[in-house]
């Protein structure tokens, strides 16, 4: 995936100003930054659900904007929040959307099958969306996701209110998908994830990319948390601040 | 406290409206309905400034019985067919809050008062009071009264509200919800019907009916208290304070269990379970097994699911055919007549069913997002729409032809109005289609399918005209098809009927086909506007 001069204001706020990134294929590729760093704002315009102001998309050597159809035959998103079909029960939201995306039925029923039963969905698969718990709508997000076998999947924030094991068997699913050629982009503001599952890394901060590289590189040898710290500069000093927090122990 | 919530309700209104005007047509709305509230104020305010002295004391008292039930029973049961209650203040994000019953409760109820239909219902108890006030007595016991009338309102209405939410969060209890807020609404609809449309005797034979209910012993509470009745006034108003305690309690332990249940429907009332084979398709089941394994058939088999297992989509349905079906009754009670050409004016049934076809995107909104990401083929993103369109537009027509035509025997003209109708609900379906990204509203926009949280916004002005204006355009294609079919029935011109059938069919196909065809195209250019106005957090 390549990014240049990607761009967005709402008004007189820049959200994304100018990013220019290379994911290369088979990556494991963080975007990390604070809240409001843009890096869902990101994520929604290297997808086509946010028109840039300026700058270009690339997936798969395909324009996400100047031809978006064929660009999202060729990756799969999971978004932060999970709108999804509630009133469908877990196998027929991905029957459904295999057949929107114009896969031939019999390779729907086969992967629809094989992916709930990967992600632990099987005996909960004739239950409705509605009534699925935070994690298991992340996993049927995911399997929505990567069921047209994808190129790029992009995950925003694909680990928040997830228990461990619901995250555990996210994260195989992941790195099944990059050790056969395909390609992550995640976003998070959880350090030890990026560190632990990425391979490379970009800092945004205030719409803007201010590291990237492999881990290793944007690391130096410290924790990555330090240096994100130390790039978005948010170590606050407390002293003489918030005393009033202890009082009602006291009291 | 209470003041907290006031100026919170305001605030809501006020950031609501400007989010919601961005757009010359959603000014206009609004200006529109900010006039015609003046209007209704000022209108009202005026009769009941002239309660005093200037009707008869028979049209005196058919006019506060029944306008005193108007106020509470339109309160209660109105918005539940028209919008929803008003719920700027969602009580649920209220459930973090070290706030007491007493709090929430007397906090919601003064928010209750700000906006532009409750402003319209002060200034008539207002008028009220100016009206009928003729001594220091009567103006307290006046006074006491319409303050009594309007928080028993208030409280039915959130009562009702909160109630039906709950019940709504169980598939059983969702249709029992819209089942009684349709068979309310229809019942309210049918008492304006019935002013409109009888007679004094009858108009006289309601007035006694209501004035025993507990709203129209309001009513009966203003008259006397303006002669000095003070016993009489004060036992009257003493059961209007009584209903408004006893639904405040109501509402009270409602809330409580709203905020303390799970806002999901629980695993049981899926009502299914085990494990799929990697060999079946899931949701081409049943009775969806004949659809094609396309995209087309995935988004029909989908609106199928969606019709079997969707409270909002049964009651909607149901709202749709029982409201329009309570009109035609009234048509043909009012006329007496056996005419089978009666008949013929059936499709007016379809009146409340039309936001199911002019405003496609904005039912089921939350999910639009998948189709951008999925980018189906165009036909398949209107397919299940338009499948529910027309269910929408034909049930109530086709069940109040049949009611028409069983009464006046007319079941030639039945037979013309079921192919007339088909015709022009394609058409209607297709220019829908062309329609709905340009006005596309969401619907429901809140988790409770019977509150509104972007009420007073001018977007009810707004659907109300764009219905008019599509109403209009739908006699422009049915009316024509109608006549022709009817005309050549009555001279035995059989041939020239069915003539005039297949045209009408033919034209209606290529109407639908290519505004279909023009819709798809145009979509793929104006889905991430549509986006925007369906998830504003998408595009914040």
């Amino acid at each position: 995936m390549v990014v240049r001069g990607l761009y967005k204001a709402f008004g007189s706020k820049v959200a994304v100003g100018g990013i220019n990134l290379d994911v290369p294929q088979g990556s494991f590729y963080g975007l990390v930054g604070p809240n409001g760093a843009g890096k869902s704002t990101t994520i929604k315009m290297c997808t086509a659900l946010l028109r840039p102001d300026a700058g270009e998309v690339w997936i798969d050597q395909h324009p996400v904007w100047a031809d978006t159809h064929e660009a999202k035959r060729r990756f799969g998103v999971l978004p932060d929040d999970l709108p999804l079909f509630e009133r469908l029960t877990g196998a027929e939201f991905l029957t459904f959307l295999g057949m929107f995306r114009g896969l031939d039925p019999s390779v729907v029923a086969t992967r629809s099958a094989e992916l709930l039963e990967v992600l632990d969905l099987s005996r909960d698969a004739r239950v409705l969306v509605a009534d699925y718990s935070t994690g298991m709508r992340k996993k049927i997000s995911l399997a929505a996701a990567v069921l047209h076998a994808p190129r790029v999947l992009f995950l925003d924030e694909p680990f928040e209110s997830v228990d461990p094991v619901s995250a555990r068997t996210i994260q195989d699913v992941l790195r099944t998908f990059c050790s056969g050629g395909g390609t992550v982009v995640l976003s998070s503001h959880v350090m030890d994830t990026v560190e632990r599952l990425c391979d490379h890394v970009a800092i945004v901060h205030q719409g803007w990319i201010v590291r990237a590289g492999t881990v290793d590189e944007v690391r130096g040898g410290r924790r990555l948390e330090d240096v994100f710290i130390e790039a978005v500069g948010g170590q606050h000093d407390l002293a003489g601040h918030l005393g009033w927090l202890g009082e009602s122990r006291q009291r | 406290m209470t003041w907290v919530f006031v100026r919170l309700k305001a605030r809501l209104l006020v950031h609501g409206t400007r989010r919601s005007l961005n757009s010359k047509w959603a000014k206009f709305a609004f200006v529109v309905s900010v006039l015609a509230s003046i209007l209704a104020a000022a209108i009202g305010f005026l009769l009941a400034t002239q309660l005093g002295g200037g009707f008869d004391p028979a049209t005196r008292h058919r006019f506060i019985v029944l306008g005193t039930c108007f106020v509470i029973y339109g309160w209660w049961f109105g918005p539940l067919v028209y919008g929803g209650v008003d719920e700027t203040i969602d009580p649920a994000r209220l459930a973090l809050l070290p706030l007491t019953r007493r709090q929430i409760r007397s906090g919601q109820i003064a928010a209750g008062f700000v906006g532009q239909g409750s402003f319209v219902v002060v200034v008539w108890m207002f008028g009220a009071v100016v009206g009928l006030t003729t001594g220091v007595v009567s103006f307290l016991l006046v006074t006491l009264n319409a303050i009594a009338v309007l928080l028993t309102a208030v409280i039915g209405s959130r009562a009702l509200s909160t109630t039906l939410a709950r019940l709504s969060r169980s598939r059983r209890g969702g249709d029992a919800a819209a089942f009684i807020a349709v068979i309310g609404g229809a019942m309210l609809f049918a008492g304006f019907q019935a002013v409109r449309f009888v007679d004094e005797r009858l108009l006289d034979s309601m007035t006694n009916a209501l004035r025993w209910t507990p709203a129209g012993l309001g009513g009966e509470a203003f008259e006397l208290a303006s002669q000095g009745r003070v016993g009489p006034a004060l036992m009257r108003t003493a059961v209007v304070i009584a209903l408004g305690l006893c639904a405040g309690w109501w509402w009270s332990r409602s809330l409580d269990r709203l905020m303390v249940e799970p806002s999901r429907t629980d695993v049981a009332h899926a009502g299914v379970g085990g494990s799929v084979d990697g060999t079946r398709l899931a949701i081409f089941d049943g009775a969806r097994r004949r659809l094609p394994r396309t995209a087309v058939g995935a988004a029909v088999a989908r609106e199928m699911v969606y019709l079997v297992r969707s409270p909002g989509r049964r009651a909607a349905l149901l709202a749709g055919t029982v409201l329009g079906f309570v009109y035609v009754a009234f048509v043909v009670v009012r006329d007496q007549s056996r005419d089978p050409g009666l008949v013929l004016f059936a499709p007016i049934a379809m009146v409340f069913s039309l936001q199911y076809s002019s405003n496609q995107l904005g039912v089921d909104p939350s999910s639009f997002w998948l189709e951008i990401v999925t980018a189906p083929p165009g036909r398949a993103r209107w397919a299940g729409r338009q499948l529910l369109g027309m269910i929408a537009v034909l049930l109530p027509v086709i069940c109040s032809a049949t009611l028409l035509a069983a009464w006046t025997g007319g079941w030639a003209e039945w037979l013309i109005v079921v192919i007339a109708m088909s015709g022009a609900a394609m058409t209607m379906v297709g220019v829908g289609s062309l329609m709905s990204p340009v006005w596309v509203t969401p619907v429901p926009d809140s988790g409770n399918p019977f509150a509104s949280r972007s009420s007073m916004s001018g977007a009810g002005c707004s659907a109300g005209l764009l219905g008019i204006a599509y109403m209009l355009l739908s006699a422009v294609v049915l009316v024509p098809a109608e006549l022709a079919m009817y005309r050549a029935v009555r001279s035995d011109s059989i041939a020239l009927a069915a003539v005039v059938a297949v045209a009408t069919l033919g034209v209606n196909l290529g109407i639908w086909r290519w505004s279909t065809v023009v819709a798809s195209q145009r979509l793929e250019r104006q889905e991430l506007s549509v986006l925007s106005k369906l998830d504003a957090r998408l595009n914040a």
